[in-house]
């Protein structure tokens, strides 16, 4: 009797203690499948699970993902710098038997990941990519003689929590968009502006009406989203990009600095410093002025309500405009106006042309497109 | 560049060509000069002259924008009082697009002359001497037709000579 009983805690004590899973059992690699990309192909890696150890490792499924991340189970970076995963997070049930994946001992599976949907690519360079992932959240490893079901179900396997890394793969990606980075850009802009409203930092003068007001909210909400792009542009790896030498002129990494100190300013105005708009002046041939010694005060005219969100000489941009003159931000001056003036300036005096609101303005529309 | 020893003179004698050249095409048709009273008292207004001539054979429109032809609506001009360069205190204008009114039309040989209150927007507040210069430039010319509306701007260069001027303490 006490045998038997000595026999059963034997193996309650079995069942209970942890066998860990390492993460050295499960070797992961990724190999890209094109060493570069264009803005019309997708950029792809193949994972390899390889299992190094004597017993069996099982993967949750999600880690498998044939058809869409679930999970920022890789490390992306462009030029050094990580990029942002877009892609969903997902909340799941307790895991069953059901979104386990055997790998035996010796055996490799592996999968084909699409990246280029779910992480941020929309800037050209050199990317990065590794698969990396908590062990913990990976892997489950059931004891000796017990079925997968129960030990999906039952008695928890301990893992080691520890990162899993692969290798990294390198390769040269075009900038392209995808609809989750416009959905994320759209979520950014909103909550960018709710923030500022709920600041109380936009403010408007009394003859401003509803419609003007929200024509306005319309306006700084596209010049946050401007501001935050150009400095994310001017953050990347300098050169003379068509972009940068359009509007500004020939190249120099000085001047490269100099137009990105003047965006962080204005991202800065538009993020943190109280705005005040007045809604006064008629003039239907003037988008709007500012007195550039009284920051942060924008007169609105006529040309400014019939204007576009975005694009040239838009609501955004007119925004953007005003705020470079601001002495405190950028002290620009109009040496040219218009996109015809303002490209002959950049070719005739960058300095001039890094001194020009309307410059500034299209460099941030960046309406046609350049790269 | 390897040039032939024997056509090395004569690339020297069109360099010397060129030069006449270049100034000739460089010589302004719009003669423009700044004037101001050399003396003038602390608190009184300080009258800038801004005039500009035609010496071109036909007409010429100038848009005024930023310029004293509009009176002092940009930063065009640099002040520098016995404390340094003073702050503009206008406007700024964000523009859109020219209409004929926004030109001023210069015949053959006419001269425009307009006067700006510079005290409106610098600070004259203290004695001492003052020179101002003309930093900004013409943001459209068009010459013989009456400007349409809606075109390009193709902006000019303008050379005007500073002046200078010396507020008295009252």
């Amino acid at each position: 009797m006490q045998h038997r009983w000595i026999v059963s805690m034997a193996v309650m004590s079995a069942l209970a203690a942890p066998v860990l899973v390492q993460a050295q059992d499960l070797r992961v690699s990724v190999a890209a499948t094109r060493v570069s990309a264009m803005a019309t192909q997708d950029v792809e890696v193949d994972v390899r699970y390889t299992n190094e150890s004597r017993q069996p490792v099982y993967l949750y499924k999600w880690y498998v993902a044939g058809n869409g991340l679930q999970d920022p189970m890789f490390e992306v970076s462009r030029d050094g710098k990580p990029v942002e995963y877009l892609g969903p997070l997902v909340k799941r049930r307790a895991p069953t038997a059901a979104d386990l994946i055997t790998v035996r001992p010796g055996q490799t599976i592996s999968s084909r990941v699409k990246l280029s949907s779910v992480y941020d690519m929309s800037q050209s360079g050199s990317y990065s990519i590794r698969f990396a992932a908590d062990s913990e959240r990976m892997l489950k490893r059931p004891l000796k003689g017990i079925n997968e079901t129960a030990a999906a179900e039952g008695i928890e396997a301990a893992v080691e929590s520890e990162m899993l890394r692969s290798n990294d793969v390198a390769l040269w990606v075009e900038g392209r968009s995808s609809p989750l980075l416009r959905q994320a850009e759209e979520g950014r802009k909103l909550s960018a502006l709710l923030d500022r409203i709920t600041a109380s930092s936009v403010s408007y003068a009394s003859n401003c009406s509803a419609t003007r007001q929200s024509q306005i909210n319309s306006g700084v909400s596209a010049a946050i989203s401007y501001a935050n792009a150009s400095v994310s542009y001017l953050n990347g790896t300098p050169s003379g990009t068509s972009r940068y030498v359009t509007w500004f002129g020939k190249y120099s990494s000085t001047n490269w600095n100099t137009a990105k100190s003047h965006f962080v300013k204005i991202k800065d105005a538009l993020d943190t410093k109280p705005l005040v708009f007045d809604c006064s002046c008629t003039e239907s041939g003037t988008f709007a002025y500012v007195y550039p010694t009284q920051p942060y005060k924008i007169y609105l005219c006529g040309a400014y309500w019939a204007a576009a969100n975005t694009g040239t000489d838009s609501r955004g941009g007119t925004i953007v405009h005003e705020l470079s003159h601001f002495n405190v931000v950028a002290g620009t001056d109009d040496h040219a106006y218009g996109q015809t003036a303002a490209k002959s300036l950049a070719k005739k005096s960058p300095t001039k042309a890094l001194d020009n609101a309307d410059s500034h303005e299209y460099f941030t529309e960046n309406t046609p497109y350049l790269p | 560049m390897k040039i032939p020893l024997l056509i090395r003179p004569l690339c020297a004698a069109g360099f010397f060509l060129l030069i006449p050249l270049a100034e000739a095409a460089s010589v302004p048709m719009l003669e423009c000069k700044l004037l101001a009273p050399p003396n003038a008292k602390l608190g009184q207004p300080v009258m800038l002259g801004f005039s500009l001539h035609n010496r071109s054979p036909q007409d010429v429109w100038v848009l005024a924008w930023n310029t004293p032809l509009e009176g002092l609506k940009g930063r065009f001009l640099t002040v520098r009082g016995p404390t340094g360069e003073l702050a503009y205190q206008g406007p700024m204008f964000k523009r859109g697009t020219p209409q004929p009114v926004d030109y001023r039309k210069l015949t053959a040989g006419q001269t425009l002359q307009v006067e700006v209150d510079l005290g409106l927007v610098y600070d004259l507040g203290k004695p001492g001497p003052y020179t101002v210069r003309y930093t900004g430039q013409l943001h459209d010319v068009v010459l013989g037709v009456v400007p349409a509306p809606g075109g390009n701007l193709h902006a000019q260069p303008l050379h005007c000579p500073g002046v200078a001027f010396k507020l008295l303490p009252v």
